[in-house]
């Protein structure tokens, strides 16, 4: 059995840890909970067992590499040390695994010790989400490259996928926080966040090549003679990789999309100070929807049919100029913000469409905000660590400590957002501002985290990030 | 509402230690850090000059507020300067009550602070009734005695080191843990301040810049970056010349090590010896207070090299050879079986075919590879040019045909196989075979072939320029320095939490006693209420 193989065990048991959370949120059944609990648990220490494997894996390419480069054997302690020199954490694929591992870890820190109902649930989904996309990633094992050679490779890595983990956690209990604590203005308030939050997506996504060029890059199909549509992929080295082009339907739809979240946004930024009406939320509820048929479309569109192989000289002439290339690599990504923003449209949506329901399975306020607490001090330790332990090696790799490298800046953001957050709680918007900021610093994550490696921001120093 | 003064260097003052401001700072840097990450800060100025020549509001905005080197702008710097003079000004408003409040905090549990105290617990203990046998002044003096004790021996047991004094007939209690935890937050402070202070002396006072050196060749002058983006050439005051650039890549082309094998030189003092070192990435060459990083490397154009290694029929791999596209390599001296037909007749001196297998002299070309000849001095090769690849004159003066194979060309991709090169082998007999061997599979051709010799394609191999990166690292030291002190700030704020626990014990008369117990944590509550709860629960089973 391979590492792969305890990853989709872990998956299946992510996923059924996931169903007993929901069953214990809508019917509160504790036997669920307990019962979503011990299997997540079970399929946490898969998850462990697989990376370690994979950790094995790794050690075991490295020392084939190296005795094949040096043309001689390994023996002794020299094989050891180059077998534990390659970590599961050294490109995308494995930082996501590892990722929603410690994602996993903290939920099940939060749901023992604080008996926070959906934290359980919202955690687990996100993993599932982090191990489906990681999934659709390169998993094949390559070796280190000389830059990455390095014993701190072990502590920074660690350090920035923990905290980018409580991270999340930490920004999923302060949306609660924000649904407990707020009267139902407060949610009107939220409500109206998460739809901007939604509309700021799909500008970050999709619209920055929507409105570029009016369309949207998905897979294209090539219609054969017999009017049967087919895949398009192109071979790259002896891989085979889909090939995106462009769509009119996902532009369509986001422009559809983004119509309606600006109008559900200003509806309930109308009833601001009201209770939030049936009009409003049905509003809101259409916002979701289109977020829902966005989504969709986007899967459909991934959806493979029967290939049809071009080579690379067909696959230049059919892949289109840029701006193109860029959002090649994160047409996935961008089916899983939207998966994202469509999780937290519906629980919200909920919460206002069932305020009483929803508050009634979530602890007291002081608790959420006490475990919000924690984490962001968890998530800005470890940040701190992280761009401690990154000056030191690139110092010692590059020769300078910092470089204003996107990578780099993307980790002070995050750091800078939970500095902000904790001095906003030294102030009078303890109450409101933090538990937004800590929301919005989830999106910080995940631009500082991905932004650089799906080219969103100027190229940088940490390229080999990104396979 | 206190009073407030009107003087305007008190308002000024008083912004400057105002925790609003530190937000709105943070909230500027957040933005200032998120928009300079959609411009290339490793372009210079030029380059970000030419990128916007033809939108005119584009090249005002990159001129007024410096985008191309935005980290480094009048807007940027503004703002850290700003949060250094905000970090100051709130520390030295705030170090001093919280100094006093550490050495001298409160230690009476008054009612004023029991009131404050958000965790209290104030309960009546009744003297134990075995106690209270005997007459009444034996009773008075016993529970006096008994319970004020069992309750410090509970204190003691939960809270070591704290104090205990008695005024008249109340007895008070005090002790703290972590006092020092309030101080991270100044510690967190201050490393923030050295680490910038380290950086902005760094940046102004030390030369920071790329070295890039073709093989063979020396240089002495950094490629440089300026404020605003703009280069600079800087003259070293020495040379560094790099003897050769050693890249080791694994099979699909990524690199497994790179290294630089350089001499650094001063060619203004011929007395001074040389340095040679090699460079290697994470182990730098700090020489005349430079450091040099080997940073990247530059493939250099030029004619391609394919690495092939040849080897002996059931032998493993005895030599390898660089050699440029359609230049021949000698095969003779290996091919036993197949003599070469020597043109006059004359057999070929052992002396050429170089019987030193170890390093690969029966491969005779000297046109190919310098380093064979370094590497084999007893060969006697001809020298002169009328020996060409393909022949070779022995001793005796005669002219003979070697065997050679030469690569005709290299194949990026070969149908799906990765990496090949196409050979062409010429032998004795002047029959010609060509070959494709695949550098993805290095048994391919002996497996396949199952000749007297056998050949693997072990990549091409090319001239390249090493980049270094070269930096004064004087005042890196200053900037760690400050990472340290940032460690343990964070690990005082964050590990540690200041807690102080109060107790007092009244007698109220009648065997009764009013026994207080107060506790006050600075931060993060969590955990606290369980741990006040713990030591109450103690107090009460002791004075049971």
């Amino acid at each position: 059995m391979t590492s792969a193989t305890f990853y989709n065990l872990c998956t299946v048991g992510y996923g059924l840890g996931a169903a007993g959370f929901v069953v214990h949120v809508l019917w509160s059944w504790d036997a669920a909970r307990r019962a979503a609990t011990v299997t997540a648990a079970i399929a946490f220490l898969l998850h462990t067992w697989g990376m370690a494997l994979r950790w094995f894996e790794a050690g075991v390419v490295e020392v084939a590499a190296l005795e094949r480069a040096l043309g001689m054997p390994l023996q002794g302690w020299t094989r050891w040390a180059v077998l534990a020199q390659h970590p599961p954490w050294s490109n995308l694929y494995e930082i996501l695994v590892f990722m929603s591992w410690g994602l996993v870890l903290a939920a099940l820190w939060a749901q023992v010790r604080l008996r926070i109902r959906f934290v359980g649930l919202f955690a687990l989904s996100l993993a599932l989400l982090a191990l489906g996309v990681a999934s659709l990633n390169d998993s094949m094992i390559k070796p280190l490259v000389p830059a990455l050679k390095s014993r701190w490779i072990m502590i920074h890595v660690i350090s920035a996928s923990v905290a980018y983990a409580c991270g999340a956690l930490t920004a999923l209990i302060s949306l609660l926080t924000l649904v407990q604590s707020g009267q139902p203005v407060r949610l009107a308030a939220v409500a109206r966040g998460t739809m901007l939050l939604s509309a700021a997506t799909a500008l970050v996504t999709g619209g920055r090549v929507l409105f570029a060029t009016g369309t949207y890059p998905v897979r294209p199909f090539a219609q054969l003679p017999n009017g049967e549509l087919v895949a398009v992929v192109r071979i790259v080295g002896t891989e085979l990789e889909p090939f995106f082009g462009p769509s009119p339907h996902v532009g369509l739809a986001l422009m559809i999309a983004l119509v309606f979240w600006t109008v559900t946004a200003w509806a309930l930024y109308r009833s601001r100070r009201a209770v939030p009406g049936e009009s409003s939320l049905v509003f809101y509820w259409i916002g979701v929807g289109a977020t829902l048929f966005v989504l969709g479309l986007m899967l459909a569109n991934g959806l493979g049919r029967t290939p049809v192989t071009v080579d690379n000289a067909g696959g230049a002439v059919l892949m289109p100029p840029p701006p193109w290339r860029l959002s090649l690599k994160s047409h996935v990504w961008d089916g899983a913000l939207f998966t994202i923003v469509l999780l937290g449209q519906l629980f919200v949506g909920l919460a206002c469409t069932f305020p009483a329901a929803v508050r009634a399975r979530l602890p007291t306020v002081a608790t959420l905000d006490a475990a919000a607490y924690r984490g962001a001090t968890v998530t800005f330790l470890l940040m701190s660590v992280v761009l401690i332990t990154g000056s030191l090696w690139a110092h010692a790799a590059w020769g300078r400590y910092w470089a204003w490298d996107p990578k780099e800046l993307g980790a002070l953001l995050i750091w800078l957002t939970y500095a902000l957050y904790l001095h906003l709680r030294m102030t009078t918007a303890r109450a409101t501002a933090a538990p937004v900021v800590a929301v919005l610093s989830f999106f910080v994550i995940l631009a500082g985290f991905l932004g650089v490696n799906l080219g969103w921001f100027a190229p940088g120093l940490h390229s080999y990030g990104s396979e | 509402m206190g009073w407030r003064s009107t003087d305007p260097v008190d308002a000024v003052w008083r912004l400057f230690c105002s925790l609003r401001l530190t937000v709105a700072i943070l909230l500027l840097l957040l933005v200032g850090c998120a928009g300079g990450m959609f411009w290339d800060q490793t372009l210079t100025l030029q380059q970000h000059l030419d990128s916007v020549a033809h939108d005119k509001i584009a090249l005002w905005l990159l001129r007024v507020f410096e985008l191309g080197d935005a980290f480094h702008s009048w807007w940027f710097s503004g703002l850290l300067l700003l949060l250094a003079l905000n970090l100051t000004a709130c520390s030295i408003q705030r170090l001093p009550p919280i100094w006093f409040a550490i050495m001298h905090p409160p230690t009476r549990l008054s009612d004023a602070l029991l009131r404050l105290a958000r965790h209290r617990h104030v309960m009546h203990v009744t003297v134990p009734s075995e106690a209270a046998t005997g007459p009444q002044r034996k009773r008075e003096k016993v529970s006096s005695d008994v319970l004020p004790r069992r309750i410090q021996e509970a204190l003691n047991a939960a809270l070591p080191r704290g104090r205990c004094w008695r005024e008249g007939d109340v007895r008070f209690w005090f002790a703290q843990r972590h006092r020092f935890a309030r101080l991270g937050v100044y510690f967190i402070h201050a490393a923030l301040l050295i680490v910038m202070f380290g950086s902005v002396l760094h940046t102004t006072c030390g030369v920071s810049g790329m070295l890039a050196v073709a093989e063979g060749e020396s240089a002495h002058i950094l490629q440089a970056r300026g404020p605003g983006g703009i280069t600079y050439g800087y003259d070293l005051g020495f040379w560094v010349r790099c003897n050769d650039f050693q890249l080791e890549q694994f099979v699909d082309g990524t690199p497994r090590v790179f290294a630089s094998n350089v001499t650094v030189f001063d060619a203004a003092d011929p007395i001074a010896p040389p340095v040679q070192a090699t460079i290697r990435v994470g182990d730098p060459l700090h020489i005349r207070g430079y450091t040099l990083y080997q940073a990247s490397y530059q493939p250099l154009p030029g004619p391609q090299r394919a690495r092939l290694a040849f080897g002996r029929r059931g032998e493993p791999v005895t030599a390898v050879h660089t050699v440029a596209l359609n230049e021949p390599v000698s095969l003779h001296g290996f091919v036993a079986d197949d003599r070469p037909s020597v043109e006059d007749g004359a057999v070929m001196d052992s002396r050429f075919r170089g019987n030193d297998k170890k390093n690969g002299s029966f491969f005779v070309n000297p046109a190919v590879s310098s380093r064979f000849e370094e590497d084999s001095p007893t060969l006697s090769f001809p020298r002169k040019r009328e020996s060409t690849a393909e022949t070779a004159k022995s001793d005796r003066g005669d002219f003979f045909k070697l065997p050679t194979v030469t690569p005709i060309r290299v194949i990026d991709d070969y149908q799906g196989l990765g990496q090949a090169v196409e050979l062409r082998h010429v032998d004795a007999h002047g029959r010609v075979e060509y070959l494709t061997v695949f550098r993805r599979y290095p048994d391919f051709d002996r497996l396949v072939r199952a000749e007297a010799w056998h050949v693997a394609f072990q990549g091409t191999d090319q001239r390249y320029a090493t980049v270094l990166s070269v930096s004064t690292t004087w005042l890196v030291p200053c900037v760690f320095a400050g990472f340290m002190l940032l460690c343990v700030g964070l690990a005082m704020a964050f590990g540690m939490r200041y807690r102080r626990y109060y107790a007092r014990a009244r007698h109220l008369g009648k065997g009764t006693w009013e026994v207080a117990v107060a506790g006050f944590i600075h931060r993060r509550r969590g955990g606290f209420d369980q741990e006040f709860a713990k030591l109450v629960k103690r107090i009460q089973r002791e004075t049971e």
